[in-house]
């Protein structure tokens, strides 16, 4: 493998059975990261929480306990 | 009562608090000798009134907490003073009694007597003082006088706060309808049979078209000033506050004794919270960036929207 010759991930891009499978791998990752984005932001718009609770509308800013 | 940055009210530990809004750091708690179910009013930001159930309705300092007169009734004090622009107050207590004093010193301009005893919070106008009274009856009396103009019978006692809106006399009665009546007369416009009891103030919509009520079966309903019904929303529990708008919009908030709060909208909830293990019986407070809200178990809340990114 020669890596001056141009490599993804130290990968000879020549190769390119082996480039396929490091293609393939690198947007598995992509898909698998998309995901966790998606469910963070469906947490986060309005909807319920990844425990099934649905977010306060409120926030308590303080109690005095009188 | 929310006076530059300070809140106002009253507990049934006997004691009337002013809080600092941001932090809700004591600024100064007054001791009345008896349960607060008063609200506190204000007259020209310095001085705030309210009545206790030691039967003594107080004018205490705005910004030191320090008595500046006292006046003793003789029976508890749960009506909220009405303060008029001839500087004078008005409120009534639990023996049927009901007065008129000056605003500076606590001096009786007139006393009159209903037969049974008065929770509703007045209402007055230039010429006559409205109030719901545990007999069943709505009075009206001359406002200069104290003498009697005209009284309504409904089929309950009447304690929630009188609200006058577009020349309609406005209260719920514990018989379960809201009345509306001529100011004028004390005859009937309408009534709306909201199905139970009815103890807390009606709220007027945007746009004073239409009140908001709630019920003891836990409705909120809103209606048009023909007593016909727009929008209902079932909370599950008690309403007795009245509910709160603010701003140009129909949104209204209020709390319920399951300790929840709602904000409904043309009879669709916008959003609930649990905010305590006690019922909420009284108003909220709403400021639109701000609630404050009281509960049962004598907590006072400040509770922000939490704005949507």
């Amino acid at each position: 493998m020669n890596i001056d010759q141009g490599s993804a991930f130290g990968v000879d891009v020549f190769s390119v059975p082996v480039a396929r499978a490091v293609v393939i791998m690198y947007y598995r990752k992509t898909f698998i990261y998309a995901a966790l984005v998606v469910i963070l932001l469906a947490g986060c718009d309005g909807g319920t929480e990844p425990d099934g609770q649905t977010p306060d509308p409120l926030e308590v800013v303080w109690t005095y306990q009188t | 009562m929310r006076i530059g940055g300070y809140i106002f009210f009253g507990s049934d530990d006997g004691t009337v608090y002013c809080l600092d809004e941001d932090d809700g750091s004591r600024v100064w708690a007054f001791p009345t000798g008896g349960p607060v179910r008063s609200d506190v009013e204000n007259f020209l930001v310095s001085y705030i009134y309210f009545g206790s159930d030691s039967g003594r309705v107080f004018c205490v300092d705005t910004w030191t907490g320090v008595a500046r007169w006292s006046y003793d009734a003789g029976d508890p004090v749960r009506t909220t003073p009405y303060f008029s622009s001839a500087s004078l107050l008005y409120f009534a207590d639990t023996a049927g009694d009901v007065f008129c004093i000056t605003t500076g010193d606590g001096d009786v301009v007139w006393t009159a007597q209903v037969p049974a005893g008065v929770e509703s919070d007045p209402y007055v106008d230039a010429e006559r003082v409205y109030f719901g009274c545990d007999d069943g009856y709505v009075y009206a009396l001359d406002a200069d006088t104290g003498a009697d103009v005209w009284s309504y019978a409904t089929g309950g006692s009447v304690t929630a706060p009188m609200l006058k809106l577009m020349e309609q006399i406005i209260v719920g009665s514990q018989d379960g309808f809201l009345y509306s009546l001529d100011p004028e007369d004390g005859a009937l416009n309408w009534r709306y049979d909201a199905g139970s009891a009815i103890r807390g103030a009606a709220c007027p919509r945007y746009g004073a078209d239409a009140v908001f009520v709630g019920t003891d079966d836990g409705l909120v309903v809103c209606v048009d000033l023909d007593g016909t019904l727009l929008s209902e929303f079932d909370s599950g529990a008690a309403v007795t506050g009245a509910p709160d708008g603010y701003g140009p919009v129909y949104a209204v908030v209020f709390g319920n004794h399951d300790g929840r709060l709602f904000q409904v909208d043309d009879g669709e909830e916008d959003w609930r919270m649990d905010v305590s293990d006690s019922p909420i019986q009284a108003s909220p407070a709403n400021y639109g960036d701000m609630i404050f809200v009281g509960a049962d178990d004598g907590v006072m809340y400040r509770l922000d929207p939490i704005e949507e990114e």
